[in-house]
């Protein structure tokens, strides 16, 4: 079955969003947008996204207070950071916050797909694991549980992924 | 250039008096010894002239009365061999008749000196001998009359004989010879008796008048033009006393020009090199001085460049964001064209609008040609040019366009409060941009939680007040003490120079102004900035 990735792209240059989230659907991904950190954080509590691509330096909320928000709520949510700022230092700051990639503006698309794929599969391995630790759990508690004791601890499972 | 000279002028001057005094000093002891070796002359003279009459009295002819009147005519031809200022000679008797005269004059009767004083003098016990002063006489001529006396058997004789003074004015002639002195005989009255017609004629009263003790020394003339320093000796012989005179008029004690010629040439001389050597030494100090200060003005442009640079490192972080993100949306937009043209990837639904994707293309070159035009107007070493500048201009270039969008991105509020009677301001353009930047990058830093960024300016008599407020972390005491100090820093080592504030201190000084700030830990920090409307005579560097 094929995948779709679903991307959340948080930029104040909205020229640039609107850009690049067209030539990333282009590419087959989902793309939604967020002009500012406030926005992202609304949009992903009502959708769930597979990553989400920062901008570091906005206006607002910037973009590692985004990433502390984002993986707070979302632990399996993989984020990029792009931005035009670079250095060593923040680079490894992010890491340490949970970010999976970081890339420096402006970028080779390519590299930016790559990346974003690369995020994907360790979301993905992360959810396989998740999902194995439900079936576990199921087996575990198969005899033992009703069918709704069940139900109740898969949706506890859920929340803890949040 | 008086100042140089004046000190050596005092000094001329007072060795001027000191020689003038030595001088003097030299010259009073010089008429003294004139005075006291020629009045032993005159002593001697006289003396001779008594010994002289002595041989005739004691003679033993002189007293074989039958050939007294021979004897005397020989004895006076025999005086006038020996001096020629005998002019006669008489005999005398105890009563004052005169007894016998050999001489040019013809007396009509008797003659009786009884009534004369100097005869009445002669008299007296204890005088063998007397000397009169200067007379006319019968004969209308200047002259004077020694006599001595004898005591025989109780039978008083005496001797008298009329001189003519014309030795002893010969003798102050020839004294007088030279010009240097004049010389002249007086007696206790102060009567000319000998003198010479460039000083005064003989029984005329004198200016000089000699105390009777001590016997010799100096004294001054009384009043008028022959006022000055003289010297008198008393003769021994008669009250005569030999007054000598400095004949050259008396020199001003500070009269340059009354210095010996060759004392005032070397003088002359001596200044004129002194004051060469001074001019010579005072100008290649004034070079040298010039010289390092130029030095002193070109290092200190060099460190203003310096921190200059050093302040565009710090702001190059923000730059490449600033140029990274028009770049990466030239990059998106050409890559969405580049897409429309892969026959790989899905059609667009909608033939994308060429235009505007240039437009948008273009306008992110332009942004990112704004930004580095701007900083290079920042680095470029331009030469210092003072006009006239809105402050308001120059501080929205600094907040709004240099560093308007890390302002943004940092999350900091500006605050504007422009006072609108600020006049236009004398300043360079980009020193003081150089400064404001400093200031307002420090603020940035110090809030790096964000905050307000409050410019304030004011209008206070002759000066422009701009003040730079952030609520940011604050200094303490101890940080605020060393704030202006070269290399000191409150960042992270590698992120700030140190230079930036000590160096925005002194452009701030060279503009006349003032530069000073409060902070208190917590509660932010307020720089003020105190600007002169014009600078009167200040060098910016």
């Amino acid at each position: 079955m094929e995948h779709v990735i679903k991307l959340l792209i948080v930029d104040d240059e909205t020229q640039f969003l609107e850009a690049i989230a067209k030539r990333l659907r282009k590419r087959g991904l989902e793309v939604h947008t967020a002009a500012s950190g406030a926005e992202a954080i609304e949009i992903a509590g009502r959708e769930q996204f597979d990553i989400a691509l920062l901008d570091l330096k906005m206006p607002g909320m910037d973009g590692s207070q985004v990433l502390k928000e984002l993986k707070q709520r979302h632990k399996h949510l993989e984020a990029v950071i792009l931005t035009g700022h670079g250095s060593l230092e923040s680079a490894v700051e992010l890491t340490k916050l949970g970010a999976f990639g970081y890339l420096p503006k402006p970028y080779e698309l390519e590299k930016l797909v790559d990346t974003l794929k690369a995020a994907y599969e360790v979301r993905l391995k992360k959810k396989f694991a998740a999902d194995e630790r439900k079936l576990k759990e199921i087996m575990r508690l198969g005899t033992s549980e009703s069918a709704i004791g069940i139900l109740r601890r898969l949706k506890e499972l859920d929340d803890e992924e949040r | 250039m008086l100042l140089y000279f004046l000190p050596l002028l005092l000094l001329g001057i007072f060795f001027h008096i000191q020689y003038h005094r030595i001088a003097a000093e030299s010259a009073r002891a010089h008429l003294q010894v004139i005075a006291e070796h020629q009045a032993i002359t005159l002593n001697l003279f006289l003396r001779e002239r008594l010994v002289n009459l002595d041989n005739v009295i004691d003679d033993p002819a002189f007293r074989d009365l039958s050939g007294r009147t021979s004897f005397l005519e020989r004895a006076l031809a025999d005086l006038r061999l020996t001096s020629d200022a005998f002019v006669d000679l008489g005999v005398v008797g105890g009563d004052g008749l005169l007894l016998d005269y050999q001489g040019p004059v013809h007396f009509p009767g008797a003659v009786n000196y009884r009534d004369e004083s100097w005869f009445k003098d002669l008299l007296g016990a204890g005088r063998k001998s007397v000397i009169t002063d200067i007379y006319l006489g019968v004969r209308n001529n200047p002259h004077f009359t020694i006599a001595v006396k004898r005591e025989r058997d109780g039978e008083v004789s005496v001797l008298r004989s009329a001189l003519s003074p014309e030795k002893i004015h010969e003798f102050l002639a020839s004294l007088e010879g030279a010009g240097e002195v004049h010389a002249a005989v007086v007696n206790a009255a102060g009567v000319f008796q000998v003198v010479t017609p460039r000083v005064g004629l003989p029984l005329n009263s004198s200016p000089y008048l000699p105390p009777r003790s001590p016997l010799r020394g100096p004294m001054r003339a009384a009043g008028g033009a022959a006022a000055g320093e003289c010297a008198y000796a008393w003769l021994s012989e008669v009250p005569w006393a030999l007054v000598v005179q400095d004949a050259l008029p008396a020199a001003g004690p500070a009269s340059l020009l009354g210095m010996p010629r060759g004392i005032l040439l070397i003088t002359l001389a001596f200044f004129a090199i002194m004051g060469g050597v001074i001019v010579l030494r005072a100008r290649q100090l004034v070079t040298k001085q010039l010289a390092a200060e130029r030095h002193e003005a070109d290092l200190s442009g060099q460190l203003v460049h310096a921190a200059r640079l050093a302040s565009v490192g710090e702001l190059a972080a923000g730059i490449a964001h600033e140029i990274n993100n028009p770049l990466a949306i030239i990059a998106e937009e050409a890559g969405l064209l580049k897409d429309s043209l892969d026959p790989d990837l899905p059609e667009d639904e909608e033939e994308p609008d060429l235009k505007e994707h240039l437009r948008i293309i273009h306008d992110a070159v332009f942004r990112c040609r704004d930004i580095t035009r701007k900083l290079l107007a920042f680095v470029r070493h331009a030469e210092v040019k003072l006009e006239q500048h809105s402050i308001d201009a120059i501080l929205e270039d600094v907040v709004g366009g240099m560093l308007g969008s890390e302002l943004a991105t940092s999350n900091i509020a500006v605050v504007c409060e422009y006072d609108p009677e600020a006049r236009e301001i004398l300043t360079d353009r980009n020193q003081l941009a150089q400064v404001l930047v400093n200031l307002v990058k420090n603020a940035i830093d110090a809030m790096s939680g964000g905050g307000t960024l409050t410019i304030r300016t004011a209008h206070k008599g002759d000066r422009l007040l701009v003040k730079i407020k952030d609520s940011g972390c604050g200094m303490t005491p101890e940080q605020l003490q060393k704030v202006f100090m070269p290399f000191f820093t409150t960042k992270a080592p590698g992120k700030g120079t140190g230079l930036g504030l000590s160096v925005s201190f002194s452009i701030i000084k060279n503009f006349g102004g003032n530069m000073y700030v409060v902070s208190n830990p917590g509660q932010g920090s307020t720089f003020t900035l105190e600007l002169p409307y014009a600078m009167n005579g200040q060098r910016a560097v």
